[in-house]
């Protein structure tokens, strides 16, 4: 055995990330029979009942776009900017008993968890998107793809930053990370996912707006489609801002509790 | 050489209050001995280690130390229950900064070491105790530190086995030491030439070993 070189911390961190998303990935995959088929089929079939219930049993439509892919276009990014901010909320507890081998960082442990939900997300959009287009001829081409990447890049950040936030307070007081969860509920239908924000009161609408994930599931489906009517208010500013303001949050809120993450 | 200055640590608990364990802990461990460290159930030795170990850190005060310490020997904690022996350590040795061939040599030491024959590639939670602690083992020994803390993990497994981690201690003489947390007055005799006694959240050095445990057992 030789004496172990001493590795710049940028090449540790990278080493210890990839170890940690092909453990992740590893553990999904060999949890049950047939894991992989199952890790992409449960979010699957998941969306695909939720898009069968609005469209077909509520006979909800939107005019001038396909509601099934209206409805894919909003609720896969979401469903991932929430495992994001849900599944970071939760590194620090699922992965107490890593931290006694040197250089696994909770940190890591976010990182390879967003990577991990990133990749799943992208299959799953992929996968439900081709299948729409192919065999149920729906128009899924992306009209803005930039802009549509630069929406979800928002997004992530903003996720990313607000998972951080999530985790520090839910390690403090860890009775808080129900209500955390609960409030997600409440996000999925204040951030017209599911419903069109025009369609609700324009009283109500500034209020709505406060929430960026409102403003990221609009410019994500303005940039999807051609012809998306622009809401009053909608704008790409205010969820970058708040997505860097919460990004700062979280890495200051990590630093100053770091040693607390860490002591298992 | 590891020193300890001013370590305050203790825990608040919702019932109880918050215990101190250690108050302005100082003392040094001398380079080059391998340390037994002895003392009453609750007198602080795991929290001690936890603190040698990076696993938990001091309220105040700080560890000082240039010296590579492990993780606890033998510790099967951080394994992932659905994924094999294999899998497992391969994990620590990525994280570690092992590739290729190095990978596969440390792997196959850990193998070897465990002696757990095919189970080394079945998921961990099909594994018994004793298995784990094996597994744990060896993973320990594949790398190389200048500190090995060992919480009785001297005690993994069959009589064969222990006197194989034994041996693998005396083989790292000279390389690395040990700093051994037990209630074995034998394993203290055989292993370490060095006390540190813990009492009411102090810390007495014995230079000699049978002085130490003396002291111990005089209560």
């Amino acid at each position: 055995m030789t004496i172990m070189k001493k590795r710049s911390s940028i090449a540790i961190t990278l080493a210890v990330v990839f170890a940690l998303v092909l453990r992740e990935m590893q553990t999904r995959f060999g949890a049950r029979r047939m894991g992989a088929f199952w890790m992409l089929f449960e979010p699957i079939a998941h969306i695909a009942f939720m898009m069968f219930v609005v469209t077909v049993i509520r006979g909800r439509h939107v005019p001038g776009m396909e509601y099934p892919v209206y409805l894919l276009t909003g609720i896969v990014p979401f469903f991932l900017m929430r495992n994001i901010a849900l599944k970071i909320m939760e590194g620090v507890s699922a992965n107490k008993s890593l931290f006694v081998y040197p250089n696994i960082k909770p940190f890591d442990t976010f990182v390879a968890r967003a990577i991990v939900e990133f990749a799943l997300a992208a299959c799953v959009y992929v996968l439900l998107l081709t299948i729409m287009g192919t065999w149920f001829d729906f128009d899924v081409t992306t009209h803005k793809p930039l802009q549509w990447l630069a929406a979800l890049f928002t997004g992530i950040v903003f996720s990313f930053g607000l998972g951080l936030v999530m985790c520090v307070v839910g390690e403090a007081f860890p009775n808080s990370k129900t209500f955390m969860r609960l409030a997600f509920m409440l996000l999925y239908v204040l951030s017209g996912v599911i419903l069109p924000l025009w369609r609700l009161p324009p009283q109500i609408l500034p209020w709505l707006l406060c929430n960026p994930y409102a403003h990221i599931v609009d410019n994500l489906r303005s940039s999807f489609f051609e012809h998306y009517p622009e809401i009053n208010g909608i704008n790409f500013q205010y969820p970058f801002a708040a997505a860097l303001v919460v990004l700062f949050m979280g890495m200051a809120l990590y630093r100053l509790r770091q040693r607390e993450l860490l002591a298992i | 050489m590891i020193e300890l200055r001013n370590v305050t640590k203790s825990y608040l608990h919702h019932r109880a209050g918050r215990k101190f364990i250690f108050r302005d802990l100082s003392f040094t461990v001398p380079p080059n001995r391998n340390i037994a460290l002895i003392g009453r159930n609750g007198a602080g030795k795991s929290t001690l280690m936890r603190l040698l170990g990076g696993l938990d850190v001091p309220d105040r005060g700080k560890i000082v130390t240039d010296k590579r310490i492990s993780w606890p020997v033998g510790l099967s904690g951080g394994f992932q229950g659905s994924l094999t022996g294999r899998e497992n350590v391969k994990f620590v040795c990525r994280v570690q900064g092992v590739h290729g061939d190095q990978m596969r040599s440390r792997v196959q030491f850990v193998e070897e070491f465990a002696e757990i024959g095919e189970y080394f590639d079945l998921p961990v939670k099909t594994y018994s105790s004793g298995m784990k602690g094996r597994v744990g083992f060896g993973l320990s020994l594949a790398f190389d530190f200048d500190y090995y803390l060992v919480d009785e993990a001297m005690s993994v497994g069959d009589a064969h086995f222990r006197d194989k981690a034994a041996q693998a201690f005396k083989d790292r003489v000279g390389r690395s030491n040990l700093i051994l947390v037990t209630h074995g007055m034998g394993q203290v005799r055989k292993m370490c030439d060095y006390v540190l006694l813990l009492k009411d959240g102090n810390v007495i050095p014995y230079d000699d070993v049978e002085a130490g445990i003396a002291a111990y057992q005089g209560g």
